[in-house]
C-alpha cells in the first residue's frame, strides 16, 4: 500500500509542469533549408534569479551557426518548466530560425534595400 | 499550622502572577522587542526580495550576418519605477498600527480600482519613459542598418518598489 500510495504521489509531484510566456515571430524566407537554433535556460531555485543575461548570447550563438548569412523567420519561445511545486524550475528561451545564405529573393532583402509595398499602393490610389 | 505557612507563599506567588505589575524597564524592553520585530522583518524581506530579477518577454528579430564593412553593438536601457500595492499593503499591516494600516490599505485599494487589464510586472504611473526608445536607438546607428534586435523586458523586484525595465540591443551594420 505503501508503494502505491509513494508512486502516485511521484506521479503527481515529478511531471514538470510547462507554462509558455510570450511567443515572437519574424518573417520567414521562402528558402527554409537550412534551420538553425539557439537556446539559453536557467536552473531557478525558489524564484531566486538575480540577473537574465543568460539570454544575452543567443544573438551570437545564432551568428556563429550562419556565418556569411541572413537568420530569418526567427521564432522565439519564453517559457517557464516548473518540476516542483514552483521551488525547482527552468527558465527556458529558445530560438528557431533560418539561415539564408549569400543574397538572395527579394523577401530575404534587408529592410531598407526593399521597396516598401504601401508606397506602391499609394502612388495606385493616388488620383 | 507549618505546612499552611509553606503553602502561603505559593498562593501568594500565584495571585502575583494573574496581576503582573509591569516596571519602567520590561515596558522599554517589550518595546524595544516590537522595534526589534519591525527591523527584522524589513531585513528579512531586503534579503528575500533584494533584486530579484523577472524576464518577462524576449524577442530576437532578423539577424543579417553577411560581410559587413563595419559592424558595432549598440544598447538601449530605460526604466520607470514600479509600485507593488500588496507589497505596500504586507508592508503597512507589518509596520503601522491597526488604524493607520487600515486607512493604508483604503487608500491603495482606491489607487488599485485606477490599474487594469493586462499588464506584465507592477503598474508604473507613466509611459513615456519608452516613448523615444526607438529614435534613440536609430540616433546611435545613422545611416546604418539595424539588425539582429533583441527586445527584454524585465523587472528588478525590490520591497514596494520595482524596476520595470525595457532593454533592446541590436548590431549596427554599415557597408
Amino acid at each position: 500500500m505503501k508503494k502505491y500510495l509513494l508512486l502516485s504521489v511521484l506521479a503527481i509531484f515529478l511531471p514538470g509542469c510547462v507554462s509558455l510566456n510570450t511567443i515572437s515571430l519574424t518573417t520567414v524566407p521562402a528558402q527554409r533549408s537550412h534551420p538553425v537554433s539557439a537556446e539559453a535556460s536557467k536552473f531557478i531555485v525558489l524564484g531566486f534569479n538575480f540577473d537574465n543575461d543568460y539570454v544575452d548570447g543567443m544573438v551570437s550563438e545564432l551568428k556563429q551557426k550562419c556565418s556569411n548569412g541572413v537568420v530569418s523567420g526567427i521564432l522565439t519561445k519564453d517559457e517557464y518548466v516548473d518540476y516542483f511545486l514552483f521551488i525547482f524550475g527552468t527558465h527556458r528561451v529558445s530560438a528557431n530560425g533560418y539561415c539564408v545564405k549569400g543574397h538572395v529573393a527579394d523577401n530575404n532583402t534587408p529592410a531598407d534595400e526593399r521597396q516598401p509595398a504601401s508606397d506602391t499602393t499609394t502612388q495606385e490610389t493616388t488620383p | 499550622m507549618r505546612k499552611m505557612s509553606e503553602r502561603q507563599p505559593l498562593v501568594q506567588s500565584a495571585k502575583n502572577k494573574s496581576v503582573p505589575k509591569l516596571s519602567g524597564a520590561d515596558i522599554f524592553f517589550s518595546m524595544h522587542i516590537m522595534k526589534l520585530k519591525k527591523y527584522l522583518f524589513l531585513g528579512l524581506s531586503t534579503l528575500m526580495f533584494n533584486g530579484c530579477a523577472v524576464l518577462h518577454h524576449v524577442q530576437i528579430g532578423e539577424i543579417d550576418n553577411r560581410p559587413a564593412a563595419h559592424v558595432k553593438a549598440v544598447e538601449m536601457k530605460v526604466s520607470e519605477t514600479g509600485i507593488d500595492l500588496n507589497d505596500a499593503s504586507l508592508m503597512s499591516k507589518a509596520l503601522l498600527n491597526k488604524n493607520a494600516s487600515n486607512s493604508v490599505n483604503d487608500a491603495l485599494a482606491i489607487v488599485g480600482l485606477f490599474q487594469m487589464g493586462p499588464r506584465t510586472g507592477a503598474p508604473v504611473y507613466t509611459i513615456a519613459y519608452i516613448k523615444d526608445l526607438s529614435k534613440e536607438l536609430k540616433s546611435q546607428c545613422m545611416n546604418g542598418t539595424l539588425t539582429g534586435i533583441e527586445g527584454i523586458r524585465e523587472t528588478r523586484k525590490y520591497p514596494i518598489i520595482s524596476g520595470e525595465i525595457v532593454k533592446v540591443k541590436a548590431l549596427c551594420i554599415t557597408k
